[in-house]
């Protein structure tokens, strides 16, 4: 190497370290970080003690980098990086063809499958003269498996629905399959968002028609579907950080304009207080996480009566796959008592009795019910 | 604190770089010396009052060996050697002695496994070519303690080595040129040592975590993938880490030996151990080896020779039996090699001599990196189609397809061919050269900020 040429490199390194280091310095700290939606760490303070347990360390160096400058390119072009040299998976989260991105499958354990058969079981005890139901809706990578790449194998999500349908059907809960009406649909229909984990309206209400039909619901609405943003990018593109993937349209079903028998619902969440007629809540079309226009976060309770002639109400137990779908049951149902056992901690047989209810409809996607112990805290 | 990391890189070498240079010669060792003890506090505060006083406690001794040494005693030089190896061993050893007792007589003994002061094995082992040194006559001995403490306690190669010994920075302790020519000499080091440890090493690391949690997927062509991604592993992650210490020094005006020579272009084990941990086993080669009397033995005394230094260099290597049975597979190794089929593969074709050395090396390594002998000896079994495992499956196809490419450019990088080439690209269009190298710094340090992206799950509603 000539000595010009090292003594400039040399001074380019020094230049970008003092650069830098300057520019981290300057540029205000950031508190969040939308692409991760998270807090990002801040300039801890110093203290000895903090220091000789090691506290101080790995929090400075966590803020060095969770502030470094231009945080969110560097992320983009690791990712890239990665896609160039042939990598198909990130954080659990696969590149699949047509732009798709989908979760890996969930392998229950033995804990998990243990836990929810129990629960079902007593809560079926408890309540022998209530009608039980169970949507256990698959996911993409199950439904869509042929858009993974090549060679990569998931686990084997039907064999677990299927063990799991046949607990249910014993203990006298009817199970509501959609896995053959969404692969016979697939073809036609988006069925799941290309870059979030959930089931796009239109396979909702493919799920909420076979609900309708094993349920003897009678519905009568016909609905007319409207894109309300067209470019949403879901919880999977932010949690694999892959840039590929294609922007998806959200939809939302109003009631056709020849419809008949639609009527008007009140929805009270109990843990704000707060009263609306809104299904939809359109600012957050406009948030990081789009997917909350179906009923905002996550509540733990609230109730949807609707003035209709019939006097079967329904508890749905039930996690973010039921928020688009609960519009279309309140048609069908004078009240909905919707509970997420996740962060629900009331007396669930209090609430049964005291509205009410003739019939339990159980609607999770599998990959979180695979993972998820929270039904059994909510019966005991 | 970690070279691989952001807050190094970013925060700690510009403050550390700007006071080192900006004050003047006087002041940077002191510079140099502070920095070194927060360095190797960070995250460890407590151990650094040992290695401050394995330093003191070493510069008392050599002073007192070279009075000694006057009236022909070695009385202090065995007890320095012996209180040196007793540090190193109550830290690194005692549990495995424990364990070890306890399993030859059967009982279970209870006790806290301390947790490994960092660099241990490291400075101890400079410490001791320090105090030989000085008893051979072959360096003055350091009447400044805290030129002494600065030997011992450099941060460059304080943590993975090279285990630089005293004789060959007892001059640059006083006196350094530092100019921006060997600046960036170390820069081009530095920069390409973190590429081969965040891009590579870490990268096939993953992959060879992969293969091991494969448990009932795993086939036979995939165990052999996993410890060809291991063998790159250890080599990047670890001559990677010199490469930067030896970019470091350089930027600071030190020259540190170098301490890997490309091993896996090696046609023997006997080449491959001359060109793998240099600093290492020329360590042993001068401190062990030829005090032993060397190769100028008798036969059946080499050999105990060999045996020795290479269970102790395996030893050296961690605290369990699997590094030792590693190290003296070696040591019969370099026996055969010697004695037995040295001159016939003289006339063997240089490419089966070269399968034959890595396939050796890549065996040692499944001892290496799994510690329990009976699971490496399953691993092993699962290599060589003796684990029931089916030759080929879908998981294999799945771990090729993804990381074939890398894996293919890790191995095309082991060898001298690249860096021979960007040199002579650096050379020939310097500005392009650079361009590349910078342009190697930004991925590398993409890589790093990645490690630290962590979005929260919160669609898990």
């Amino acid at each position: 190497m000539k000595k010009t040429t090292s003594a400039l490199m040399g001074t380019v390194f020094l230049v970008i370290l003092m650069a830098v280091f300057i520019a981290n310095i300057i540029i205000p700290d950031k508190k969040n970080s939308d692409e991760e939606n998270r807090v990002l760490q801040q300039l801890p303070s110093f203290s000895v003690s903090a220091y000789k347990e090691g506290r101080f360390e790995s929090k400075i160096e966590d803020y060095a980098s969770d502030q470094f400058i231009l945080r969110n390119g560097f992320i983009r072009l690791k990712t890239a990086a990665d896609t160039a040299l042939g990598g198909l998976e990130s954080n659990g989260v696969y590149r699949c063809r047509d732009s798709y991105l989908m979760e890996d499958i969930t392998v229950p354990t033995k804990d998990v499958k243990e836990s929810n058969t129990s629960a079902l079981t007593a809560f079926k005890e408890a309540n022998p003269d209530l009608k039980m139901y169970f949507l256990l809706a698959p996911n993409a990578a199950n439904i869509l498996s042929d858009k993974l790449p090549i060679a990569v194998s998931t686990a084997n999500q039907n064999k677990y629905m299927d063990d799991f349908f046949e607990t249910v059907e014993s203990l006298g809960i009817t199970p509501i399959d959609v896995r053959d009406t969404f692969k016979e649909a697939k073809k036609d229909t988006q069925l799941y968002y290309r870059t979030d984990h959930h089931w796009t309206t239109d396979g909702a209400y493919l799920a909420f028609e076979q609900v309708n039909s094993v349920m003897e619901l009678g519905n009568k609405v016909t609905y007319t579907d409207y894109a309300v943003k067209n470019d949403f990018r879901g919880t999977l593109a932010s949690k694999s950080g892959f840039v590929n993937g294609m922007d998806d349209a959200i939809k939302i079903y109003l009631p056709a304009e020849d419809s008949e028998g639609y009527e008007n619902s009140v929805i009270y969440y109990s843990d704000t207080k707060e009263k609306t007629t809104q299904f939809y809540q359109v600012d957050s079309l406009d948030t990081k996480d789009a997917y909350t226009v179906f009923g905002g976060s996550n509540h733990p309770m609230y109730t949807v009566r609707t003035p209709l002639d019939t006097d079967r109400h329904l508890l749905l137990i039930k996690d973010s796959y039921a928020n688009s779908m609960v519009p279309f049951l309140s048609q069908c149902f004078s009240e909905i008592v919707v509970v997420d056992p996740r962060y629900f901690y009331d007396n669930i047989q209090d609430i049964i009795s005291s509205e009410s209810v003739t019939d339990v409809l159980f609607l999770y996607n599998a990959n979180t019910f695979f993972a998820d112990m929270s039904l059994e805290m909510m019966v005991e | 604190m970690l070279f691989s990391s952001i807050f190094f890189i970013f925060y700690f070498l510009p403050v550390v770089l700007f006071l080192y240079y900006a004050v003047p010669k006087k002041a940077k060792n002191t510079v140099l010396l502070i920095a070194s003890i927060i360095f190797y506090s960070w995250g460890e505060p407590v151990y650094v009052f040992l290695m401050i006083f394995s330093a003191i406690f070493n510069y008392f001794m050599a002073i007192d060996i070279t009075r000694e040494k006057k009236k022909g005693k070695k009385a202090t030089l065995i007890f320095t050697v012996v209180m040196n190896l007793l540090i190193l061993g109550f830290f690194k050893y005692y549990g495995f002695l424990l364990d070890t007792v306890g399993a030859l007589f059967g009982i279970n003994i209870n006790y806290t496994p301390l947790p490994l002061p960092i660099g241990i094995s490291f400075y101890t082992f400079q410490a001791m070519s320090y105090i030989f040194d000085v008893y051979r006559n072959n360096v003055k001995v350091q009447i400044n303690p805290l030129k002494f403490t600065l030997y011992l306690s450099l941060f460059p190669q304080l943590i993975a080595g090279p285990i630089v010994k005293y004789k060959d920075v007892a001059e640059q302790l006083d006196n350094r040129v530092i100019n921006l020519d060997l600046i960036g000499q170390g820069v081009l080091r530095f920069i390409i040592g973190l590429g081969k440890k965040v891009i590579l090493a870490n990268s096939l690391g993953a992959l060879f975590e992969t293969v091991r949690a494969l448990d009932s997927d795993m086939s036979v062509l995939a165990a052999w993938l996993g410890i060809a991604a291991y063998t790159l592993q250890i080599y990047f992650d670890f001559s990677g880490y010199s490469d930067m210490a030896i970019g470091l020094g350089k930027m600071m005006g030190f020259h540190f030996m170098e301490n890997f020579n490309y091993p896996y272009v090696s046609k023997s084990i006997t080449e491959f151990w001359r060109r793998w941990h240099i600093s290492l086993s020329t360590w042993f080669r001068e401190y062990v080896y030829i005090p032993l009397g060397g190769n100028r033995v008798k036969v059946h005394r080499h050999i105990i020779n060999l045996l020795i230094v290479w269970g102790l260099t395996g030893l050296w290597h961690g605290a369990s039996w699997n590094f030792v049975a590693w190290g003296l597979y070696y040591g019969v190794l370099l026996i055969l090699e010697k004695y037995v089929f040295g001159k016939y593969m003289e006339k063997t074709p240089v490419w089966v001599r070269h399968i034959y050395t890595m396939v050796i090396v890549m065996i040692g390594w499944v001892f290496f990196s799994i510690e329990s002998i009976s699971e490496a000896g399953g691993y092993l079994a699962d290599m060589f189609f003796l684990g029931g495992e089916p030759v080929i499956n879908s998981e294999f196809i799945y771990l090729l397809r993804t990381n074939l490419l890398m894996v293919l450019i890790a191995s095309i990088c082991a060898g001298p061919r690249p860096y021979r080439k960007f040199m002579e690209l650096l050379n020939r269009i310097p500005v392009l050269g650079m361009v590349l190298l910078f342009g190697l710094f930004i991925i590398t340090i993409a890589f790093l900020i990645f490690s630290s992206y962590n979005p929260f799950l919160y669609f898990r509603f």
